[in-house]
């Protein structure tokens, strides 16, 4: 077989790339009838989709996100009902606490603005807060409170969806790595290193890897990644109650169903789009430890088994991009968003409805739309160095 | 704290030993690093600082070889770093270790990657009992702790260490009530040409043989633990035949044998996290125990200044171990810019031909622990493979037909190879059972290997510290600097 | 070390005093540490000094130590800290039998989450 030459099939859409993104735009156009392929060139959900950290999270999105955040984490909530499977999301409640003025002041700024935008966030006390979460330590000078929060077992969203996209009548392409996109003008070739596939759509959603795919089209696209590190500890008994934050965002933590406790908050390791992301950066892991052990101090006592990293892909408005590609007909892109597991089901379906014309519930985002934010020092180089 | 060295050796095996004394003598600064509280490895295990020897004692070839090591070793200059156990590796390299209370970072030019291996015990229905434990692991009690596994144990598998386990306990005045070996006498036979290149361990373990035929223990040869019965103690256990490939016979009978404790063992696995992190290239060779990284005649891997000695480099045992550290050593020497190629020369050619002729010896031996697939077709889909989150072969099988077709996959969707032991025990079980769906191990893959590579507490790893402090550290810059602006305003109240 | 991990809940035991005693203990060739005491799980048990915990345990014939996520019963399998099948409970913190020396008066418990 020459992968050259051998035809895949012909499809009424493709999708490449298999996360949270792909496959979640993927499966209601299948269940609409049309003939869908999925392309990964690892499995599905084993990127960002399946390494993250699980969070919900929808209150505290950037504004703009808040309502598709809610509706993301209604989807997974109730994933049984839509997807076939539980993904075995739970609902708790979140907190995000403050340990000085400057945090405090920007914590109630914060609030007032996501309020604002339909959020259910209440502020509440040190005190109050230890109160909701008798482990934390004293010391908190104001804390975020809101009841709906939560998070689920995101490193089951490959499993998930493959079984849907299956029962769907998808084709799943998996260890199939795409190389290029031809237009043809009415159709698509998507070259692969297991042969081509026809296609009269194609749904660009490859994470931290759109911006490559977005220049097959011609289309130019400013993809920023960062390389985030998580650590988990062994089983404990139930020790944390929230999903707990640190307002300036360095620490996230919670303890999943199965008594493990989940840390992370942005903490960057290495890695760059050749390689993905590839080692931790050891110093990372034990200041989020340290940070993790301020907060919560009795988790010094437990073991940490795993780290883990992934690349957590940004447009620099960090808004995502979920819309057609412009002056390519037929062609569209959908990614990088921060808390994007939590959201993607919702962008997913909203892509979904647009593609096959329908009535959208809620605001997509112009992929062609102009960014004005300056990128940052890209996340990957920047911490590079040893 | 950070320590600068010219070398770092992990592992204080007789790879490891050797390797950090032949650098040490052609002038490099080395620290070796193990977790253990003496040096010898595991065939060298030491008994503890606190038990002294009898003198009238019956003579022990290891525990006088690993003395003798042990000796040359702290004659050295070597900064040895006993009871730190390594918990992350970076490229560059930076070598992270903890002991009980403290966390260090070291930093090297040059690592050597002596870590050795660890035991592979395939799963059958009842193998999580209490009682049954690894072959290699009863080594260890009989060597270091100076205890008996078990009187009257059922012992299986495959390997060398059957016999010498075997040996032990009846030397010790236990009677191991059968031998099941999953090799035929014929794969011994035709061994045989290829142990004559270490006669002294060829003599032994014939004398080993000769001892358990006087015994009159049962040696089933083909034979495979078809399940072992009881619920918090083992009972009983059910052999049966296999053929050539490890698959069950079921045409022929199985024997139920009553004894309270199982050894087993399927050979050995090098312990490859260290390569696997710092992604040196690995190939499959199953006759050398797996997946091994690839070397150069010069213990060289893909990965510059990363050298790896020992079995962790692939089954070839202690003797080729210590003359592979050698070579290690006098490669990472001469790399530095310590000796000249002459003197390269000079050492190299000798210690290559030693080490040429044990690894005949070595490779045979590592060939009669190679894994047979058939092995797992006695599994029923209650069986549990992955101890540390009870999964079963039926879950695991659920999600291979369900479309997981790489290891890590498979362990995404099951939670298999998650739990504390890292997947060190039900990774090559896991492999193999995604290597029947996809056809080959290459395709199957490995878990990916994570950090930190024991489970470590967090005390030991994150000591209490200000707030500031973790604020001010520059990992925390560089994870503050790619933060949304709204998100910036600590950070930018502190300049 | 004092813990301040929440208490666990009372656990399904299955460990039984044994009966009869066949020390497995090797004689001749060392002589051991001196005697101490520790407790497993409330239970006596003799050791010397130098022997690890699981060892210890193994000589008085306690093989089930801990019971894994699902309630079973498991012993130490590896005895050089990889299975991680031997854990136990020592102030709190989960610490492998295997790897960790007895002491006179360690009071150690046994590992596991009731379902
Ligand atoms: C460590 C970490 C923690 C996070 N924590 C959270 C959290 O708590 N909550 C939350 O909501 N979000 C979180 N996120 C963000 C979230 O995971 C991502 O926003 C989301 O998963 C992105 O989904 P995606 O489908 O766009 O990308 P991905 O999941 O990365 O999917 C892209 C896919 O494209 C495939 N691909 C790439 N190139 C090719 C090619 N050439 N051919 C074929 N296939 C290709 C890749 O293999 C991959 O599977 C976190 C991210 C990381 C990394
Ligand atoms: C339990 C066991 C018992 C064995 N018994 C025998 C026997 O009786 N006879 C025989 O011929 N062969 C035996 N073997 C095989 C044995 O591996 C080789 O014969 C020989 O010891 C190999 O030497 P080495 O130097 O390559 O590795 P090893 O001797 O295994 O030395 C590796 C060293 O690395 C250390 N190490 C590994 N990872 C880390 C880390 N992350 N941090 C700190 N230290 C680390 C270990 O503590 C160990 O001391 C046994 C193997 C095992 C696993
Ligand atoms: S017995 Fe395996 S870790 Fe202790």
């Amino acid at each position: 077989m020459n992968a050259k030459t051998h035809s895949l099939g012909r499809f009424d859409i493709t999708v490449v790339g298999g996360g949270v993104m792909g496959c979640s735009t993927a499966l209601p156009l299948a269940r609409a009838g049309l003939k869908v392929a999925v392309f990964d060139r690892r499995g599905l959900g084993l990127e960002a989709s399946g390494r993250n950290a699980g969070s919900l999270s929808p209150m505290i999105k950037k504004s703009e996100l808040v309502a598709h955040a809610i509706e993301g984490y209604q989807m997974w909530m109730s994933s049984k009902d839509w997807l076939g499977a539980d993904i075995g999301a739970h609902t708790k409640p979140g907190m995000i606490v403050a340990y000085n003025q400057t945090e405090a002041e920007a914590l109630e700024r914060l609030v007032t603005d996501r309020c604002a935008n339909g959020a259910k966030i209440e502020l509440i006390s040190g005190k109050k807060a230890i109160e909701k979460e008798p482990q934390l330590s004293s010391g908190i000078t104001l804390a975020a409170y809101s009841e709906v929060d939560g998070h689920g077992e995101s490193n089951r969203t490959g499993q998930v969806f493959n079984i849907a996209l299956d029962q769907a009548g998808a084709d799943i392409f998996s260890h199939c790595d795409v190389q290029r996109i031809e237009d043809k003008n009415g159709h698509f070739e998507i070259h692969t290193d297991k042969g081509i596939a026809y296609s009269t759509k194609i749904v660009l959603a490859g994470g931290a890897w759109l911006e490559g795919m977005a220049s097959w089209l011609g289309f130019s696209l400013t993809v920023q990644y960062k390389v985030n590190q998580m650590i988990v500890t062994e089983r404990a008994p139930t020790l944390v109650r929230t999903v707990l934050g640190v307002q300036n965002g360095l620490l996230t933590l919670k303890q999943a169903t199965n008594g493990t406790i989940v840390i992370g908050g942005g903490w960057q390791g290495h890695g760059d789009l050749e390689n993905g992301a590839w080692h931790i950066e050891p110093e990372a892991v034990v200041r989020n430890l340290q940070l993790a052990r301020y907060v919560i101090p009795q988790i010094k006592d437990l073991r940490v088994v795993r780290t883990w990293l992934g690349l957590e892909a940004v447009l620099p408005d960090y808004l995502p991009a979920v819309g057609a590609v412009p002056d390519v007909e037929g062609a569209y892109v959908i990614g990088c968003c921060r808390g994007g597991w939590a959201i993607g089901p919702c962008l997913g379906s909203l892509l979904a409805d647009f593609i096959l014309d329908r009535e959208l519930k809620l605001p997509i985002f112009d992929p062609g739309r102009k960014i004005d934010a300056k990128p940052f020092a890209a996340a990957g180089s920047a911490s590079k160095g040893m | 704290m950070t320590l600068e060295q010219d070398l770092i050796v992990i592992g204080a095996g007789p790879a490891g030993i050797s390797a950090a004394i032949t650098a040490s003598q052609h002038g490099l600064k080395v620290t070796l690093i193990d977790e253990a509280p003496i040096a010898g490895g595991q065939i060298y295990r030491a008994t503890p600082q606190e038990w002294t020897p009898n003198t009238n004692g019956s003579p022990d070839q290891d525990l006088d070889d690993g003395n003798s090591l042990r000796d040359s070793l702290s004659k050295s200059n070597i900064t040895h770093l006993t009871n730190h156990v390594v918990w992350a590796v970076a490229p560059g390299f930076e070598v992270r270790a903890v002991s009980d209370s403290k966390e260090i970072k070291l930093t090297a030019k040059k690592l050597i990657v002596c870590s050795g291996v660890t035991e592979r015990i395939l799963p059958f229905p009842g193998w999580t009992t209490p009682g049954v434990i690894g072959l290699a692991a009863s080594t260890n009690l009989l060597k270091s702790q100076q205890i008996l596994p078990s009187r009257e144990p059922v012992i299986a598998g495959s390997g060398p260490l059957l016999y010498a386990v075997a040996n032990a306990i009846i030397e010790a005045g236990g009677k191991p009530v059968a031998i099941a070996d999953v090799g035929s006498l014929f794969d011994w036979v035709v061994s045989l040409p290829k142990l004559f290149a270490a006669p002294a361990l060829l003599i032994r373990g014939l004398i080993w043989r000769a001892r358990i035929f006087k015994a009159r223990i049962t040696v089933l040869h083909r034979h495979h633990v078809a399940r072992v019965y009881g619920d918090d103690k083992v009972e009983s256990i059910e052999l049966m035949p296999i053929d050539a490939n490890g698959t069950p016979l079921p045409k022929k009978k199985n024997i139920k044998i009553k004894s309270t404790s199982l050894i087993v063992g399927h050979g050995l696995i090098p312990s490859l996290e260290i390569t696997r992190l710092l992604k040196a290239k690995h190939v499959f060779r199953a006759e050398r125990g797996g997946w091994i990284p690839e070397l150069d005649a010069f213990q060289r891997t893909s990965v510059s200044g990363l050298y790896v000695a020992g079995d962790c480099g692939g089954i070839s045992g202690a003797k080729t171990a210590a003359l592979s550290g050698t070579i290690a050593g006098l490669q990472a020497s001469f790399d530095s810019g310590m000796i000249t190629e002459k003197i390269f020369q000079d050492l190299y050619a000798p210690t290559e031909s030693k080490r040429n002729k044990a690894e005949r010896f070595g490779k045979r031996m590592g060939k009669l622990m190679s894994i047979r697939s058939g092995l797992l077709e006695g599994l029923t889909p209650e069986t549990i493979v992955c101890r540390c989150e009870d999964i079963t072969y039926g879950q695991i099988m659920d999600a291979v037909n369900a479309g997981a077709a790489d290891c890590n996959e498979v362990k995404a969707w099951t939670r298999g190879g998650m739990g504390p032991c890292q997947g060190r025990t039900c990774g090559e079980t896991i492999a193999e059972i995604v290597t029947r769906q996809v056809g080959d191990r290459d395709k199957a893959g490995f878990f990916t290997a994570r950090v930190p590579l024991r489970p470590c507490t967090i005390d030991a790893l994150a000591p209490v510290c200000s707030y500031d402090d973790i604020w001010n550290s520059d990992v925390a810059k560089v994870a503050t600097a790619i933060l949304p602006a709204e998100n910036t305003e600590y950070k930018n109240s502190k300049k | 070390m004092q813990s301040h991990l929440p208490q666990l809940a009372p656990l399904r035991r299955e460990c039984k005093l044994p009966e009869t005693k066949t020390d497995l203990r090797i004689r001749g060739k060392f002589q051991r540490g001196k005697p101490v005491e520790f407790t497993f799980d409330g239970i006596t048990v003799n050791a010397f000094e130098g022997e690890s915990i699981a060892t210890a345990l193994l000589a008085a014939d306690i093989v089930s130590t801990k019971l894994s996520v699902d309630g079973y019963p498991r012993g130490p399998v590896c005895h050089m800290g990889s299975c991680q099948e031997c854990a136990v409970r020592i102030g709190g913190r989960k610490t492998l039998a295997c790897k960790t020396k007895v002491s006179q008066g360690l009071q150690v418990e046994i590992d596991g989450l009731k379902k």
